[in-house]
């Protein structure tokens, strides 16, 4: 009995294997010189992804995006063969600080060794594996680490399925691009103050004559409006004084009597400017 | 607004080179190590030629103060092509054509009627014609040629019955050649006394 042809098979396997992902490439070189890409952002929070497909051009002024729920970035990846994604980082998922500017770190890696440092001193030897994103230049630095999200295992999954992951970034960088979007003075001279919301989760930012001094996380008992305003005013009472009112960016917030929703805006005696759909699709480093 | 906002990213690598960066900087560094030679030679050529101009100034001082004009250069070669054509001539003068002729005359023996002598003064060799009476005569002046200072290489070029027609051709039935390499300095030189 001859034996098996298992190499041609293997061969032929592995050829048609690098043939489609060739044709995923070559298709989507074809669409991005077309101006076609499909580009989405991501939303990653606790319990799964929002996910918003960025329409490019005019079009998406007449279309409102509208957030589609996945259980994981798993199933958005088999959903989304060949897309291009921007990651925006829920603060639940994430640590960060803000670096004193007295401490005059010398360059980006001396403001990663120090975050993790920090981390592992406040959070325990786990904090030594976090992925860290750091920010420095300007007069201002910080880092964040990573602690609720496999990140080796998500460039996996991405890889997988051909997605390509443009960046992984706090959500935290869209608040303040939309509230600077929406209020240039929040850049302006003087302390101002942003409360971005994510249900019972908070992240207070407070920029200083346009540059970011602090970037704090606070969890609140419910994710109840009262709550909110309470959190502003204490956190508003320690920085003074602040150039105007802080800010109040958020979402899952359970208004009594209606399904919990966006912070509306005005309400409380809180200035909103935005909701999560219009956080989503701001554009991070691109005001406006 | 231009502000930046601070936009920390967990799948920014710290930026590495690629390949090529690294190929490049090799193959820019060979050139400019290439390039130290080439100049290293460059100025050890320089200061060989300057310590030449050097010594030569030094050994002639009044050509190196002359202004340099065209015949300066040109005078010596045309001199030396002038004494080069009188010592041509003298040669010529002096050459032994009296004591070639002698020796031939004094070393032909009976039964040999010449035809034809050519030599010329610029070159070694004699060729020599006539008619014989018979074969030997003609060995023997060979010989006798040979054993003469100065002579060399006589050998006979060339034997056959003459084309002559009458009672010549039946005196002097061989025509032949002689050729010989002779030395005139060694003819003149040798004792007019060995001649008969």
């Amino acid at each position: 009995m001859s034996p098996l042809p298992t190499e041609p098979l293997v061969a032929r396997a592995v050829a048609s294997g690098r043939l489609r992902l060739l044709r995923q490439r070559v298709a989507r070189a074809w669409s991005g010189a077309r101006g076609r890409l499909p580009r989405h952002v991501l939303y990653l929070h606790p319990h799964g992804v929002l996910s918003w497909r960025l329409a490019a051009g005019p079009a998406a002024d007449a279309r409102p995006a509208q957030a589609t729920p996945f259980a994981s970035f798993g199933h958005w990846c088999a959903a989304h063969p060949g897309a291009d994604v921007r990651v925006r980082v829920s603060g639940r998922l994430l640590h960060s600080i803000a670096v004193d500017a007295g401490l005059q770190l010398p360059g980006a890696d001396a403001v990663r060794r120090y975050a993790r440092q920090q981390f592992t001193h406040y959070h325990g030897a786990q904090a030594a594996g976090w992925p860290l994103a750091v920010w420095h230049g300007r007069g201002e630095s910080g880092a964040c680490g990573l602690h609720g999200v496999d990140l080796d295992a998500m460039v996996a999954e991405a890889s997988r399925h051909d997605v390509r992951l443009l960046e992984m970034t706090p959500v935290w960088c869209a608040a303040l691009a939309k509230m600077a979007a929406a209020s240039p003075d929040f850049a302006g001279p003087g302390r101002n103050a942003l409360l971005l919301v994510e249900g019972a989760a908070a992240t207070w930012l407070l920029a200083e004559d346009g540059v970011i001094r602090s970037v704090r996380q606070r969890f609140m008992d419910a994710p109840h409006p009262d709550a909110v305003a309470s959190l502003v005013d204490a956190l508003a009472a320690q920085h003074q004084p602040l150039a105007r009112p802080a800010s109040v960016l958020g979402w899952w917030i359970e208004v009594p009597g209606e399904s919990p929703g966006d912070v509306a805006p005005g309400y409380a005696g809180l200035t909103g400017s935005g909701s999560l759909n219009a956080v989503m699709l701001a554009e991070p480093g691109r005001p406006a | 607004m231009t502000t930046a906002w601070p936009r920390p990213d967990f799948l920014a690598r710290p930026p590495r080179r690629p390949a090529i960066v690294w190929w490049f900087s090799g193959a820019s560094l060979l050139a400019a190590a290439l390039s130290v030679g080439d100049w290293r030679a460059a100025t050890r050529e320089l200061e060989s030629q300057r310590d030449r101009l050097s010594r030569v100034e030094r050994h002639a001082p009044v050509a190196a103060s002359a202004p340099p004009h065209a015949t300066a250069s040109v005078a010596p070669i045309a001199q030396a092509d002038a004494i080069r054509a009188a010592r041509h001539i003298v040669d010529r003068i002096e050459h032994p054509w009296d004591r070639i002729l002698a020796n031939v005359e004094s070393e032909t023996p009976q039964g040999l009627q010449w035809l034809e002598m050519d030599h010329d003064a610029d070159a070694a060799a004699v060729h020599l014609e006539g008619n014989a009476a018979d074969v030997a005569a003609v060995l023997r002046l060979v010989d006798s040629l040979s054993a003469r200072p100065g002579w060399s290489q006589v050998a006979l070029a060339r034997l056959r019955s003459s084309e002559a027609r009458g009672s010549a051709a039946a005196s002097l039935p061989w025509r032949f050649e002689v050729i010989a390499a002779i030395d005139a300095r060694a003819i003149a030189r040798a004792r007019p006394a060995g001649e008969h």
